[in-house]
């Protein structure tokens, strides 16, 4: 099952994202996490998340202001991890800071998206996102067990 | 400093060329001195030479008589032979004195007289020599011979005495003249090496004043340098903290400007968000006030976003460092042009674009700038049947001065500064729509090019707003 993972500590930016993005076929694959802590157990199935299916999901939608792990580091750790680094990963974020910019880039993010203020705007946005990442953009393959 | 140094000099200068007369004078004093003393010496010399020589005639004299005697009335052909050279030694010796008295003629008289005695004196005896050899031994000088002989040798004594005494005399004169000299050369001496030495002292005393300025001088121009050196290292240290203090200022600033960003925008978002997502899926539902209510809300909140955006747009453009390249305007303002045009299909623009220069600056920026002011003069002409907006340029001694030129509502003067200033604006939203920053952001921008921006306009008359840039380039100034 092609899984996007969504890293979101806002309940309502989860809620407009998830009604943003209800009419799209896979947002039934998309799984929500509130922190950087549970992103990277999720990823690496560990915690909470170690009964869960293997695989690698086909996208992280990052926010970048986040508890406990924050976003920067949860890219740091994804990009730096050989069984991670080709997941795309897109920063979903309210800042508009440059600083954000250069430094996710050199991180390794995969892109960067500002959360417009309107809703009709977020849901062109996220529903963009979502289909060129989802049905245009070809998932990486699975990492073997020893790369 | 320097012309009390100058002063010193020419006061040094003085002092050696009068230390140098006097010694010059002192040493032809001394030399006078002993010339007259030498000179004195001398004569007092001469003198006892006189003397001498007068004892000698006086002695030859009376070794004569008693010789010319002893041949008379002895008989001894000998004493005629001691007289005869008693004779000749007189006459020497009267030759010698007449040499010696030379330059006196009372003493040369004296000496004369002697000299004629004398050849009387040697007459009379050869003329009895010559009758004793004649009339025989046996013959004596006669008693008036005698008396003749005496007055002759009377006669010459006298005239010896005189000369001894005169040049005694002269030799006490001149001893007393010797002394005069000596003590007066002493005096004069005395006085002149006194007066040098004193030159000596004043010349010592001015050299040490003038040494002591000197030092003293350099004392002070040492104290002002440490002075000055304080200074600096205190304005350095007051530089550093102010520097740390601004880094400080600007780190806080960028927390600010990130909290703006993120913290303020979510919420804001959400606002926004439920809001659009109440009137999608609950709107029909709401009767005209609660959609009214809505709408405002929803646009209410837009605009915070917009500001907010606005803000953060500003206050990056601040910060942002300033790329130096050779920007055409000519290209810039017509892209702009053509982009403006096409952005208002409805609205029939003129526009009048003069020849433009290339600049040194920021491309981005300046085009921010253009844009700016360009779609400024569309909007503000926007309640004109056609906008006229002309571009151009003056050539001045330093800068360009750029000016874009519209036929709009302009503005009143009286309210002119408020015009380049953040979230200023003078005429109301529903009017003309925007937030206020474009113009901040153009006098940010132009600023920080080293330019000016102004704007003229009256009421209802349009309006031009100017901006200015170097024409050479030059280094940027960095804000913080």
């Amino acid at each position: 099952m092609k899984t996007v993972l969504l890293v979101e500590d806002s309940k309502n930016d989860v809620e407009l994202a998830l009604e943003a993005l209800a009419e799209e076929d896979f947002v039934e694959n998309i799984i929500v996490v509130g922190d950087g802590q549970q992103a990277l157990e999720f990823l690496l199935r560990a915690g909470p998340h170690a009964e869960r299916e293997p695989g690698n999901p086909i996208l992280v939608v990052l926010d970048l202001k986040l508890p406990r792990v924050d976003g920067l580091e949860v890219l740091r750790q994804v990009k730096s991890d050989p069984r991670l680094k080709n997941i795309p990963i897109v920063m979903l974020t309210s800042s508009r800071e440059e600083a954000d910019l250069k430094a996710s880039y050199s991180l390794g993010a995969n892109a960067f998206v500002v959360k417009p203020v309107g809703f009709e705007e977020y849901t062109q946005a996220l529903q963009a996102l979502g289909s060129f990442w989802t049905t245009v953009n070809e998932p990486p393959p699975e990492p073997t067990t020893d790369t | 400093m320097k012309t009390q140094m100058n002063r010193f000099d020419g006061r040094i200068g003085i002092a050696f060329a009068l230390l140098f007369g006097l010694l010059l004078g002192n040493a032809f004093l001394a030399n006078r001195s002993i010339q007259g003393l030498i000179e004195g010496q001398k004569w007092v010399a001469h003198t006892w030479e006189v003397r001498m020589a007068v004892r000698n005639t006086q002695a030859r004299s009376a070794k004569s008589v008693a010789d010319a005697r002893g041949y008379f009335y002895l008989n001894e052909p000998t004493f005629l032979a001691h007289w005869r050279e008693d004779r000749k030694i007189i006459n020497q010796n009267i030759d010698e004195l007449d040499a010696l008295v030379r330059d006196n003629p009372k003493q040369k008289a004296i000496v004369g007289n002697i000299r004629s005695t004398v050849e009387k004196q040697t007459q009379m005896v050869e003329g009895n020599v010559r009758l004793k050899a004649k009339i025989g031994v046996r013959w004596k000088p006669d008693k008036a011979q005698l008396a003749q002989s005496l007055s002759y040798i009377g006669a010459i004594a006298t005239g010896l005495s005189e000369m001894d005494a005169e040049e005694s005399r002269l030799a006490a004169l001149r001893n007393r003249q010797a002394r005069d000299n000596e003590s007066r050369a002493r005096l004069t001496l005395f006085g002149a090496t006194m007066t040098a030495c004193l030159a000596l002292v004043a010349t010592f005393w001015l050299l040490r004043r003038m040494l002591l300025v000197r030092v003293q001088k350099e004392q002070e121009t040492q104290r002002a340098n440490v002075e000055l050196e304080s200074r600096v290292a205190e304005r350095t240290e007051s530089l550093q903290s102010a520097n740390v203090r601004l880094h400080t200022a600007n780190q806080e600033l960028e927390a600010f400007t990130y909290t703006v960003s993120h913290d303020l925008r979510a919420p804001l978002r959400h606002v926004v968000g439920f809001a659009d997502l109440l009137d999608k899926k609950s709107g029909a539902l709401l009767d005209v006030p609660g959609k009214r209510y809505l709408a405002t809300i929803r646009e209410a909140g837009r605009r915070a976003g917009q500001l907010i955006d606005d803000l953060l747009s500003f206050s990056r453009m601040s910060r942002a460092e300033l790329s130096q390249s050779l920007v055409a305007m000519p290209q810039l303002v017509k892209s702009i042009c053509t982009e403006l045009t096409s952005e208002n299909p409805d609205r029939e623009i003129r526009w009048d674009i003069a020849a433009l220069p290339e600049v040194w600056g920021d491309g981005a920026m300046l085009r921010l700038v253009w844009w700016n002011l360009l779609e400024n003069a569309i909007k503000y002409s926007s309640k004109e049947a056609i906008s006229q907006i002309q571009v151009g340029v003056d050539k001045k001694e330093t800068e360009w001065e750029f000016f874009v030129k519209d036929n709009g509502v302009g503005f009143d003067m009286a309210h002119v500064d408020k015009l380049f200033g953040v979230f200023q604006r003078l005429h109301d939203f529903e009017a003309f729509e925007g937030t206020g920053i474009g113009l901040a952001n153009v006098r940010r921008i132009v600023e920080r090019h080293g330019g000016r921006t102004w704007a003229e306009s009256e009421l209802g008359q349009g309006a031009t707003f100017y901006f200015s840039l170097p024409i050479e380039r030059r280094e940027v100034t960095e804000t913080l």
